[in-house]
Formats: C-alpha cells, structure tokens, sequence
C-alpha cells in the first residue's frame, strides 16, 4: 500500500509543477486551466460531488448545494494562499476523504436512523472550506511567484469552478439518465456503500501517507 | 411525446455535448497537454507553455555552451584527472529527489561519472558565487540512468545534478568524480548539508545566496 500512495495522493502533476514553477507574472488562460484540469481530475473532490447531487432532482436544490460548496472552498482556496495557511496536506486530504463518507452515509439516511439531525447546506459549506484549504496546500507547494500571484490565483479559482461545472453536467445528466430507470432503486443503496468504501479509503491512505511522511 | 422524437431527442444531445468535448479536447486540452496546437489558440493564450515550460536555467546554459566547453559528454568511463577522487551512493525512495553538488573552481576539469540501478530524471546544472541562484545554468534536463565525461566549470560555483525518481522502485545512484574537488553539498528534503571530502587539500570561499533546492516543490 505504501508503494501505491503518491499515485493515490492527488496532486497537481508531475509536468505541470515545472510549468508553475517558472511563471513569473500573470498568466490567467493557463491557470484557469490548471484549476479546471485539478477538478476534473480530482477524484476526491468529484466523488463528494457524485454524493451531494445524488438524490437531487431539481435544478435549484443542485444550484444551491454547489453554491454552498462552491462559497467554501473559493473562500478557503484564495485565503489559504494570500495569507500562507501551513496546513499538512495528508490531514487536510484524509479529511477530504472523511467528506465523501460523511456524504455517503447521509444519502443511505445513516445519521437519520440514528438520530441525528445534521444540516446538510452546513455540513457541504464546511466541507468545502476543507476542500479549499486542500486546494490551497497544493498550490502552495508549487511556491507560485508573487508576481502575479492574485491573477493566476483568481484564474486558478475560475478554473476550478469551470472544471465543477464540466463535471456536475456530466454527473447530473448521467444520474438523471439513470434515475429513470428501474436499477436506480435497486442499486442506489450499493452506489452510497461504494461512495463510503471509496471515501473510507481515501481518507486510510492519507493517514497512512501522513504517519510514514 | 412517441418514442422516435424521444430518441431523436437524445440523439441531439449526445450530439451536442460530444461536440463540446471535441471542441476543449482542441482548443483547451491537445495545446496544454502535448502542445500540438491546430487553431494557435496555444500559443495566444500561453496555455502550450504548460507543455513546454520554458526554462531560462536551461537557456543560459545553452547560450554558455556555445560560447565555451563545459560539458563534454564521453561514451566510455573518463580517465581520472589529477587531484581527489570521490565516490557517492544515494538511495532514492520511490518520488524521492536529491540534489548534490560540488564546490568547483572556474576553468579547473573534472571528469565524473554517475550511474544508478533505474532511470533518473536529472538536472545538471551550477550557480555562482558571484550572481547566486539568479544566474544558475542548466547543461542538460532530461532522463537518463547513466552520464559520463568531462565537466569544466564556467565559473566558481556550486556544480552537479539535481536528481528526481519518478518510478515506484527505490533506485541506487552512484556517483565517482575526480580532479580538483574541495567539498561538496547534499541538498535532501528541504535542508543543506555539507558533505567533506577525504582527501581534499583546497578550499574555496563562497556560498550561493538564497540556493533551494530545485524541484522542492515536488516534496
């Protein structure tokens, strides 16, 4: 498992480090790209969002959770780079991880059965300032110049929402497909436990990556 | 509504998006990516640098080569020189990056060869005394699990190879110099540690101001 742990760990690649590393001044297109190519490729990030939008039909109920998610971890993204947030990445990931399970559980209605009663617009808002401090510790990493650090931030930002946007069409046109169908309630249970072993096992390889780091 | 215009419906759609996905693949994607680049939106928005990031170490490096030797490459092991021989062993871990180098006077060759049990990623290159990091040249980034010849150094400096692993194996790196070394420094996650050399008679004033190691980043 230790061995699988930088492949699991989701961090901005290998060959796009290089290029942060030498920008020196704004550079807003390729930012904007960056940020929508860690959303889009985030798995963390997108298996919570599988799991927000789950049980959710109408357009305004998805607009409104996202927003939630969305205020959070812009406002953690941009604050936890401008102000230089150390937060250890393996906490702040496994935590990531702990958000998929927490969202998994209250779709197969666990926190209900055992009586509790959580706001859910709360619970995402939280979560997503946990996102963004993840998001922030990633980017602080690549020691981005200060020379047009607000601009590629910000770009970085938009990127990221635009990279929500492609992936939120994607999964809520895919889950709606699905939700039409017979299977849907069959299966819908199983896909949470899945989100739950997935967000379960997130969360193991970041404590695993953190003790051994 | 029947069963044919539903269909049709979503014909439409599929349609719709697949072209939408086509469209970021060639604009967005392919520049950034590999930076091939048919409508040079690429090249318009910066986005093929992420392929191609340019590197003014590597630039400066360049332009020096063609001014003055420095780096002569050789296909056999070079014969030792006069003055000290050395011998490093480094284990790399799995995504694990050092950087080491020697304290080198300008003009004076060195011939060195270095060796490791799997490919590196490497970045040969020296900073000056005089300028520091600001003026680093690069002489060669690429992948290799093997680098022999001569080296003679364009200034008093900081001069040797920053190493990356980027394999899920532990790799074994080897390194053997000879001729008139001084000391030597090993930059390991995040700190600098000087490194004596036996032997070693000469010594040469100087530090490098604000060196980090490079690819910290990828700690």
């Amino acid at each position: 498992m230790a061995l699988a742990v930088p492949a699991f760990a989701h961090d901005v690649a290998e060959g796009d480090k290089a290029f942060v590393r030498t920008v020196d001044g704004p550079a807003i297109v390729p930012f904007m790209y960056l940020g929508a190519k860690h959303m889009v490729t985030g798995y963390d990030h997108i298996a919570f969002l599988i799991g927000v939008v789950f049980f959710l039909r109408r357009l305004r109920e998805v607009a409104l959770y996202v927003s939630m998610f969305t205020i959070g971890h812009s406002t953690t993204l941009l604050g936890g780079v401008l102000l230089g947030f150390g937060v250890n990445s393996y906490i702040i990931d496994a935590i990531i991880g702990l958000s998929v399970v927490y969202k998994g559980v209250e779709n197969i209605g666990g926190f209900r059965r055992i009586g509790l009663e959580i706001d859910t617009r709360l619970a995402v808002l939280v979560f997503g300032l946990f996102h963004g401090l993840g998001l922030a510790a990633k980017l602080m990493e690549l020691e981005m110049s200060p020379n047009g650090l607000l601009a590629n931030l910000i770009s970085f930002n938009v990127g990221v929402e635009i990279g929500q946007l492609l992936v939120l069409t994607f999964v809520v046109l895919l889950l709606g497909a699905w939700r039409e169908r017979p299977s849907f309630r069959k299966y819908a249970f199983a896909a949470n436990v899945a989100l739950i072993i997935a967000g379960l096992l997130l969360t193991g390889v970041q404590i695993e990556g953190y003790f051994s780091s | 509504m029947n069963q044919a215009g539903q269909a049709a419906r979503r014909r439409r759609k599929l349609l719709i998006f697949g072209g939408i996905a086509a469209a970021v693949l060639v604009v967005f994607v392919l520049p950034a990516e590999t930076g091939f680049d048919p409508l040079g939106v690429g090249a318009a928005t910066g986005l093929d640098e992420i392929a191609d990031p340019d590197n003014p170490e590597l630039e400066r490096g360049m332009a020096r080569m063609e001014r003055q030797d420095v780096l002569a490459l050789s296909d056999t092991a070079p014969e030792p020189v006069a003055g000290v021989a050395d011998t490093w062993e480094y284990e790399l871990a799995p995504y694990d990056s050092v950087e080491f180098k020697y304290t080198l006077r300008e003009g004076a060759p060195v011939t060195f060869r270095w060796e490791a049990t799997g490919p590196l990623n490497y970045d040969m290159h020296a900073h000056p005394f005089e300028g520091g990091v600001e003026l680093t040249e690069s002489y060669g980034v690429g992948e290799a699990q093997a680098m022999q010849g001569t080296y003679t150094p364009a200034f008093t400096g900081e001069h040797g190879w920053y190493w990356d692993n980027r394999s899920t194996d532990n790799v074994t790196l080897r390194l053997t110099a000879s001729g008139p070394l001084t000391t030597s420094t090993i930059y390991a996650g995040g700190t600098a540690a000087e490194r004596p050399i036996a032997g070693a008679t000469q010594t040469i004033e100087g530090t490098v101001e604000g060196h980090e190691m490079q690819g910290a980043a990828a700690e």
